[in-house]
């Protein structure tokens, strides 16, 4: 099962950073439940969304948000059904050609040999700052000044 | 390297299944109640850490090198907070590679707060201790509950 749970992630990553969210798609459950663990007030694509459809929404959002996306998988562990790896992702925004580029942490739960649940961790804060194109580290920093 | 040392290692020297998984709940349990002597066991003397965060707000987390450093920083994680909680909510082995996922709350010292935060944390080992170890966490909202303040709106009086 191992063997298996590490080809379909990585059949899943492929889809999913080549802009083929349809396959992507086909490899979760109907069910699948997401959640990325970052501000959704800033970062609206993140947070918890559930089933195909909103999956497929919050897809089609960003993958119009970013003109070109690239990936590596720099750390992949399975075992059973479960999976987790360490993702740098290279993102080049559609208005600007500025590239967002981190390191993102998923964690998946298959079913049936498809994908139910992601649990996707991130340093949120560079990422607002990247996104954003926001010094929020400064923001920090005067704060913890006045304190 | 004796068994009690190091446990997982068998009569024999042959490696049970789950050997690491073992080791890092070990390091764990020994790490978040503060037996930082026999969590300093479980690090390789060349260990290289990474916890994604700013460190302005989190001096321990950020790039560290060497069992001294995580030492020093397990140090200070414990003078900061009294009393961590942890939940392994998933563990996942493989090889000389563990991925954890973890539940934390952490009871700061001299008030009745409770800092709660998943993390998302990467082991690889090498000879049975850890060499690399990557650490994620929703750095955005751990600022937040560390320094008590609403960055949303920051930015917004700030924009």
């Amino acid at each position: 099962m191992t063997d298996a749970t590490r080809k379909t992630i990585l059949e899943f990553l492929e889809a999913f950073y080549s802009g083929d969210t349809g396959r992507a798609l086909e490899l979760c459950t109907d069910d699948i439940d997401f959640i990325a663990y970052a501000p959704v007030e800033l970062l609206p694509h993140l947070g918890q969304k559930r089933g195909k459809q909103e999956i497929s929404a919050t897809w089609k959002t960003l993958h119009t948000r970013y003109s070109e996306m690239r990936y590596e998988v720099p750390h992949l562990v399975a075992e059973g059904d479960r999976a987790a790896c360490i993702i740098r992702i290279f993102f080049r925004k559609s208005r600007r050609d500025r590239i967002v580029q981190t390191d993102i942490a998923d964690f998946y739960t298959l079913r049936e040999g498809r994908i139910a649940q992601i649990r996707q961790f991130m340093d949120s804060f560079n990422v607002v700052e990247q996104v954003l194109e926001r010094d929020v580290t400064g923001l920090v920093r005067q704060h913890i000044a006045k304190s | 390297m004796t068994q009690n040392e190091h446990p997982g290692i068998t009569q024999d020297g042959s490696l049970p299944e789950n050997l690491n998984k073992r080791r890092i709940l070990g390091y764990l349990k020994a790490g978040y109640a503060g037996d930082i002597e026999r969590a300093a066991t479980y690090y390789d003397d060349e260990i290289d850490f990474i916890g994604y965060a700013p460190i302005d707000v989190f001096p321990t987390l950020g790039q560290k090198f060497g069992k001294a450093a995580m030492v020093d920083s397990l140090k200070r994680m414990h003078a900061l907070y009294r009393l961590i909680e942890c939940d392994v909510t998933t563990i996942v082995a493989e090889d000389n590679r563990v991925a954890a996922m973890l539940d934390l709350r952490m009871y700061v010292r001299g008030s009745d707060r409770i800092v709660r935060m998943p993390f998302g944390n990467f082991y690889t080992l090498r000879q049975g201790r850890i060499f690399i170890f990557r650490q994620f966490m929703d750095s955005f909202d751990a600022v937040q509950q560390k320094l008590r303040v609403d960055l949303i709106e920051a930015m917004k009086e700030k924009a």
